[in-house]
């Protein structure tokens, strides 16, 4: 984790911590308030509930006993006294009544108890309906809660009632009249009072229930909401409180107070997001301020590990990072000319080491030259008589030695002056082939193989001087095994490029040499100028590969040049080989 | 002959019909002569919809059927055969299978087209439709191939032959000595051949019928027929103002009340295959209904409690000594059924829509039900689909209100099978009953209820108010008004 979203975390953290301690106790607040404003809402609720109660008991009171004065009883009571109607003719007339007066219990009990017409359960007539005969054991007038068996859709289904019943007279009939509080009944119960109506049972089932106005929340957010902030209820008994016939149970809806909650809570979440972002987002912003030096610091280092001294932190920000970066850039400025001092101080002993060798050089030529001018002097003051041919003598070894500083001042002319290479893609096949053109008649014993890897891509020379490290290569080989031997060259692929390797079987080089080969002016061999290897490492480093050497004594030696592969070619160059 | 003329038979016909009416309808007025002419007004429970005979069952459209449709043979107010549009009774030929229908040539329907045998073909033919189908399929179920039109596989039975234009030759697949009496029946009328002509149905509209004046009996005594729809009070009220001459229906509506004969029975089908573990519970709730309380308290019109599945009106002499118990339920097990387990439905009781008596016992079976914790939820359908439902024995149980048209108890079996059972029901009572008649009818008929699994509950009939200047209005030989024998004091002159 960076030092950026460390910093940006510990904002946030600071940030959500106090705002998440609020939540609490203000949650808890809030749902107390609510739960106070919703109980007062349901003891309302209930009230209303009560009274429709008591009005529904009035209305079934008042239904039966207007039925039981009203004219149509009474002519029933007088036919029936007369003789003039029909038990069947009138068991039908307690559903004619019913349904016109809205009633949803109504029956005609004989004066023996038996039930003369029952509009909610015509089956019964005939009987004595176990489910009216304690009210009518009661006294008249006075509606009474009871599950009164009536017949529907369903078949015969108990359903609680408000029954009251009133005396017919003359004749002993009696009318029960009621309302049933079923499915409908407890719709308009929700309706009125503004929420959830079930009608229990005396054992706690349930009789009908219903839902109050649409004022539910979501599922999702009833999960989230859980227990806040609870849905209590209250129950009205119908009936004698001490033994009711049955209860309601009224639930007011708590979704509008459950709303409100979640609106509050829902903004606190949306305030502590905020502020944590916000924290965050701060915290970011100071975290690179302080952190861009330390950042670029970094990266300048990077740079100077990678050899890079010119590599500079480039900002200068105030306080103890400033006087960093800037201590920074001084060091690295300080490197950067030391290691020039150190390049120049080099450049001049390399310099020197070179005029003294060429100087060495130079000096074992003139000694023969002065000894032969001395000689070519003395002979002629002598007046020697074979002067002639000490002069011829004199001269010829005056002119080798000359024709060898002449050589000598070529070489190192041709070692200072190296001209850059030109380079261009060349096939290693091709290098290798024309390397070993220049040996189609090898000395006698000497076998030479040569090994090229298929699919080589090209390198990137100067095709002229990297031929002549080859061919240097090829000859110093050949010099090494007068006797005869096996001489290769191959060619393999190399990491990023192409290894040339020259193996002879002649006596190696020793392992003090090994190290001093490639200097310039040191040499093994007789009449050599010591410059040989030395161009050949100088061209090789130009052209940004190496050259190096391998032996061990009595097996011969391998030199190796690695070159570069020359890029985007190396698929034409494939496709080509 | 001439159409304005009766023959002979047919005065001699008109003549004994009358003398029946008179002797029945009018006993106070014994001496007062039958009068032409007039419109007579009637109030039924409601207005007629059907008038195809082959598809009329309810009252009202059974008295329209009688008013518009030709019988082939008719009877006299004392039950007896008696011709109709068929020129004699026809009697079984030497295999007792075979019967010799020959038309009286003179019959012509009210358009004046005459009746041939064709019209009986497509009559008998019509009530074994598959298209449409008939409450009446009973009525021909005896005719030899009624199988293969019943199936759809014909167009008309094979049994019936046609020798002529007025001449045909019927064959039946089981010995039916009543057969006779199934052309007496306004299932196999012939339409637009009767005592009267209907103007075009309508809606809510009452319906008008005038007199047709070739009809092979004579015309009737009345010129017009006027049917409305009342309920008992308001039946009363227009008797009581004059509006109406008369009314019949299941209440009395006024003082001058006769009750008809008790031939709608009540009889509840049980499916025990489908009720299961809960068959016994409700064969023992049906056992143990009081068929003298279902009567009194329930059933509408003058009503008897009903032993088999006969009316006992069809049931001569001793009858009532064979029922199997003294209000005709059975007898129910001694020791009282177990609590049954509660299925998780509420038995299905099917009743056809309209049919106030089947209803009222299926509420009363309800409440027994209910009682012995059995849950049972009425489902009233149209009577097509009560017809196709029960037979189909796609409900619980079946209760079913059926108007009794042969006064033979192989025939009122057969018809009452057929409401409850299906075409297979009603082959089977044909062939238990066949010929019988009396105590020994009665056995067959109680045993046919148990084999079929058929509870005969109630017998009821309607109730004849008439003003004071309606005569007629009661029962003729089938037990049924005659709307030809209707007459008013005074006729048209008033």
């Amino acid at each position: 984790v960076t030092l950026r979203r460390q910093l940006a975390l510990a904002f946030a953290l600071f940030a959500a911590v106090p705002l998440a301690a609020a939540l609490v106790p203000v949650s808890r607040a809030l749902s107390g308030a609510l739960g106070a404003e919703h109980a007062a809402r349901l003891d309302g609720a209930a009230a209303a509930l009560a009274g429709e109660l008591a009005r529904l008991g009035a209305d079934a009171e008042s239904a039966a006993a207007e039925l039981a004065r009203g004219p149509d009883a009474e002519a029933l009571a007088r036919d029936l006294a007369a003789g003039r109607l029909d038990p069947a003719d009138a068991a039908r007339r307690a559903g004619e009544w019913m349904a016109a007066r809205g009633l949803d219990v109504l029956a005609v009990i004989e004066p023996d108890g038996r039930v003369l017409s029952s509009g909610h359960l015509p089956g019964r007539a005939g009987d004595v309906d176990p489910d009216l005969a304690p009210i009518l054991a009661g006294p008249p007038g006075v509606a009474t809660g009871r599950l009164v068996a009536r017949a529907g859709p369903d078949g015969v289904v108990p359903v609680l009632a408000l029954v009251a019943w009133a005396p017919v007279e003359p004749g002993g009939l009696r009318v029960a009249g009621g309302l049933a509080l079923g499915g409908e009944r407890a719709h308009r119960l929700a309706a009125l009072t503004g929420g959830a109506v079930r009608l229990l049972g005396p054992d706690g089932a349930v009789l009908a229930e219903a839902e109050g106005p649409g004022d539910e929340l979501p599922a999702v957010a009833r999960r989230l909401l859980g227990g806040l902030p609870g849905a209590p209820v209250r129950l009205v008994p119908v009936g004698d409180p001490a033994a009711p016939a049955a209860t309601v149970e009224i639930r007011v809806a708590s979704g509008g107070l459950a709303r409100a909650q979640l609106t509050v809570l829902g903004a606190f979440l949306a305030a502590l997001a905020a502020g944590t972002l916000a924290a965050a987002a701060a915290g970011a912003l100071l975290a690179s301020r302080v952190t861009r030096p330390v950042e670029a610091l970094r990266a300048a280092a990077a740079r100077v590990a990678a050899g890079d001294l010119e590599a500079r932190v480039g900002i200068a920000p105030a306080g103890e990072l400033g006087e960093l970066v800037r201590s920074f850039d001084a060091m690295t400025a300080d490197l950067a000319a030391g290691r020039a001092r150190l390049a120049q101080a080099e450049r001049i002993a390399a310099w020197r080491e070179v005029a003294r060798r060429l100087a060495h050089e130079i000096k074992n030529p003139l000694t023969p030259i002065a000894m032969s001018v001395e000689t070519l002097r003395d002979a002629k003051a002598r007046a020697r008589p074979d002067f002639a041919e000490i002069f011829d003598e004199g001269t010829k070894a005056i002119a080798e030695e000359v024709r060898r500083l002449k050589k000598i001042v070529d070489e190192f002319s041709r070692f200072a002056r190296l001209p850059a290479p030109e380079r261009a893609p060349v096939p290693p096949e091709e290098l290798v082939q024309a390397a070993l053109a220049l040996f189609s008649a090898p000395p006698p014993g000497v076998a030479i193989t040569r090994d090229v890897e298929p699919g080589l891509p090209p390198v990137l020379a100067d095709r002229d001087q990297i031929l002549q490290v080859l061919l240097n290569l090829v000859r110093n080989g050949l010099e090494a095994m007068p006797a005869g031997g096996r001489l290769s060259l191959s060619a393999r692929r190399a990491p990023g490029g192409v290894a040339f390797a020259v193996t002879d079987a002649g006596p190696g080089i020793a392992a003090a040499d090994l190290e001093r080969i490639f200097e310039p002016y040191y040499t093994t061999k007789p009449g050599g100028t010591g410059l040989g290897l030395a161009i050949a490492r100088r061209i090789a480093e130009e052209h940004g590969g190496a050259l190096e050497a391998s032996s061990r004594a009595g097996e011969g030696a391998t030199f190796t040049l690695r070159l570069l592969e020359a890029a985007g070619t190396i698929g034409a160059t494939g496709s080509a080989s | 002959v001439s159409r304005g003329r009766p023959s002979p038979r047919r005065r001699a016909a008109l003549a004994a019909a009358v003398l029946g009416l008179a002797a029945a309808a009018i006993p106070a007025r014994a001496g007062v002569r039958p009068a032409y002419g007039g419109t007579v007004r009637l109030a039924l429970p409601a207005l007629p919809r059907e008038a195809d005979p082959a598809l009329a069952s309810e009252g009202p459209d059974l008295f329209l059927a009688r008013a518009t449709a030709g019988l082939l043979l008719e009877l006299d107010p004392g039950g007896r055969l008696a011709p109709g549009l068929l020129a004699e009774v026809p009697s079984p030929e030497a295999d007792g299978r075979t019967f010799r229908l020959r038309l009286d040539p003179a019959a012509r329907t009210a358009s004046g087209e005459p009746v041939l045998a064709a019209d009986v073909v497509r009559a008998l033919s019509r009530v074994l439709s598959r298209s449409s189908p008939s409450p009446h399929a009973w009525a021909a179920l005896a005719v030899a191939g009624a199988e293969a039109v019943l199936d759809g596989r014909a167009a008309q039975p094979g049994g019936i032959q046609i020798l002529s234009e007025h001449e045909l030759l019927v064959t039946l697949s089981m010995p039916l000595p009543e057969f006779p009496y199934l052309l007496a029946t306004p299932a196999v009328a012939i339409p637009g051949a009767g005592p009267f002509v209907a103007a075009p149905l309508e809606a809510g509209r009452p319906v008008s019928l005038s007199a047709n004046t070739l009809h092979p009996r004579g015309r009737p005594l009345a010129d017009r027929l006027v049917l409305s729809a009342a309920d008992a009070r308001g039946a009363a009220r227009l008797l009581e103002r004059g509006e109406v001459d008369g009314a019949l229906g299941p209440d009395a509506a006024g003082d001058r009340v006769r009750p008809l004969p008790t031939l709608t029975v009540t009889v509840a089908a049980v499916n025990g295959a489908r009720l299961g573990s809960s068959a016994a519970a409700v064969r023992a709730a049906l056992g143990a209904l009081d068929r003298a309380a279902l009567a009194r308290r329930f059933a509408r019109g003058a009503a008897v409690p009903l032993p088999t599945l006969v009316p006992q009106a069809l049931l001569s002499g001793g009858a009532a000594a064979a029922a199997p118990a003294a209000d005709g339920a059975r007898p129910a097990a001694s020791a009282p059924p177990a609590p049954p387990i509660e299925p998780p439905r509420p038995l299905r009781l099917l009743v056809p829509e309209g049919a106030s008596d089947a209803r009222a016992a299926a509420e009363r079976l309800q409440v027994l039900l209910f009682d012995r914790g059995l849950r049972a939820a009425l489902e009233a359908v149209p009577r097509a689909a009560f017809a196709a439902r029960a037979a189909a024995g796609d409900c619980d149980v079946a209760v079913a209100s059926v108007t009794v048209l042969a006064p033979r108890p192989a025939l009122a079996a057969a018809q009452v099978a057929h409401a409850l059972r299906g075409a297979a029901g009603a082959r089977r009572a044909l062939a238990a009953l066949a010929g019988k008649d009396g105590p020994e009818a009665a056995d067959a008929a109680a045993a046919l209820g148990r084999e079929l699994d058929l509870f005969p509950l109630v017998a009821s009939g309607a109730r004849a108010s008439s003003g004071p200047r309606l005569l007629g209005l009661a029962a003729g030989g089938a037990g049924a008004v005659d709307p030809s024998g209707l007459w008013l004091l005074g006729g048209g002159a008033q």
